[in-house]
């Protein structure tokens, strides 16, 4: 079939031919889960993305190979603590990772986790790069951002690839989040906030956010956090 | 603080992160763009010449926002169905779905023109297959699709990040940064390339059946005000 009777059917298909067959999920899905047409599952799911800043000028002005490292360090770690942290890794795209928590808690531990990869990147990964290149003035920054919504997943449909689609705010203003300041280390919504618990909003007392207005978001609700974490 | 005590993570962390910066790298050429399993866990990296691709809905937080799931998912699948067929069609391979958006890398001789291609002809998707098929399914909804595709082209490191059963390839290098940046624009353009890109297609691509050129240079001040190239063009579909 030519490409584009091939595409004209797969998308009529898609809006006209499919029904929705949609299901309550209580685990996050994986691909082979889903049907290749319009089957979703439905969840209410905290969506964390965690993404190096500056990583244009660091492989504009690094070697691959540090830069090669930097990318390894920081989302070894971050892809360990989400899972220790009951999350699931749902994509590796270039230099970042996104990732879904739900269950009950599902703030609270999508928070924790950022905190302890910010523990990490202070504790762990900074140290270690400064060991063993003593000369570089090189200062690993990211930023992760949070937020929480109900999600449909859903796939592609396209055969043997890892394809799942996650439509839904929390997946688009996670993301997002991530490309603001990185003067805070975490960015998370009002909806992450409210529903986190204590143990993640203060550090001796003191409340670790700070509250926000996301101008481009309809001023939105947001909060930033930094210099706090939780050490691994 | 107060905080649930995780301390067996800490000596993992340690040392993986200590491996990853004292190890010594392993490196090859590649002539295949790798697979997870192609690569060891450790310091072990291929060099490709790649040229990078990302398509991009534009305005997606605006349809989820104000649209169905159901209707915002259908937009979702068939977009990135149209650009992943597009991709493989043309030789590129499908490295990352990550939300509402899709990562492609293309190599060998021709991978600039291919991948520029691409973009042109999933502007034609956009325009001829999905916008059509929407307003027949929805003709009261005043949702039309917009995109972007991103295309970068420079030296690759392909590493794996050491997660062990997962697809964590991790992609070094200027293209995969400055293709994903591109996607990210958002002034009524469809496609985007860079000089380099530019410089190196063939003229297939880069001039219209008239012998115009279809590219509009641009400076992109937040990049150093590099030269990079825009376009509405389309490649027919067949």
């Amino acid at each position: 079939m030519a490409l584009k009777d091939d595409l004209q059917s797969a998308v009529k298909k898609i809006f006209h031919d499919d029904r929705w067959t949609i299901r309550d999920g209580n685990v996050v899905p994986q691909p082979e889960d889903l049907g290749l047409g319009n089957d979703g599952v439905n969840l209410d799911g905290t969506v964390l993305y965690a993404d190096i800043s500056g990583s244009t000028r660091l492989v504009d002005s690094a070697t691959p190979h540090f830069a090669a490292e930097v990318y390894k360090a920081y989302l070894a770690c971050a892809a360990r603590i989400i899972k220790n942290e009951g999350g699931v890794i749902t994509a590796y795209d270039g230099d970042r990772v996104m990732a879904v928590f739900i269950g009950e808690g599902m703030c609270t531990s999508a928070v924790c986790a950022a905190l302890k990869v910010e523990g990490a990147v202070l504790s762990i990964i900074q140290p270690a790069l400064k060991a063993e290149y003593p000369q570089t003035d090189y200062v690993l920054k990211h930023v992760i951002g949070i937020d929480t919504s109900k999600l449909l997943a859903s796939r592609i449909g396209v055969r043997n690839d890892n394809d799942l689609v996650w439509v839904g705010r929390a997946a688009n203003y996670a993301a997002k989040l991530t490309t603001l300041s990185d003067q805070f280390a975490i960015w998370i919504t009002g909806s992450v906030y409210d529903s986190m618990a204590a143990t993640v909003k203060f550090a001796n007392n003191t409340n670790m956010w700070k509250e926000h207005s996301w101008t481009p978001m309809n001023k939105m609700r947001i909060y930033g956090c930094g210099p706090w974490k939780i050490d691994v | 603080m107060s905080f649930p005590d995780m301390t067996v993570l800490k000596p993992d962390l340690d040392a993986a992160v200590r491996d990853i910066f004292a190890g010594v790298w392993s490196e090859r050429d590649g002539e295949v763009v790798p697979e997870p399993e192609d690569l060891k866990l450790g310091n072990d990296a291929v060099k490709l010449s790649a040229t990078v691709l990302y398509a991009d809905i534009s305005g997606s937080t605006a349809l989820v926002d104000s649209y169905k799931g159901e209707f915002a998912a259908e937009i979702y699948k068939t977009f990135l169905i149209c650009a992943a067929r597009i991709i493989k069609d043309e030789e590129g391979v499908i490295t990352a779905y990550d939300g509402d958006r899709v990562m492609g890398v293309f190599i060998g001789g021709s991978k600039s023109t291919h991948a520029v291609r691409t973009a042109l002809r999933i502007n034609a998707a956009v325009l001829h297959v999905v916008n059509p098929a929407l307003r027949a399914q929805y003709p009261t909804s005043p949702y039309e699709l917009k995109h972007v595709v991103g295309v970068d082209t420079s030296e690759i490191l392909v590493g794996r990040i050491g997660v062990r059963n997962d697809n964590d390839l991790v992609w070094v290098g200027r293209a995969a940064n400055y293709a994903a940046k591109l996607s990210a624009l958002n002034e009524g353009f469809a496609s985007y390339i860079t000089d380099s890109v530019y410089d190196n297609m063939h003229d297939r691509v880069k001039y219209s059946l008239k012998g115009e050129d279809v590219w509009e240079p641009r400076t992109w001040t937040a990049m150093n005000k590099m030269t990079v190239y825009r376009s509405n063009y389309y490649w027919t579909l067949i």
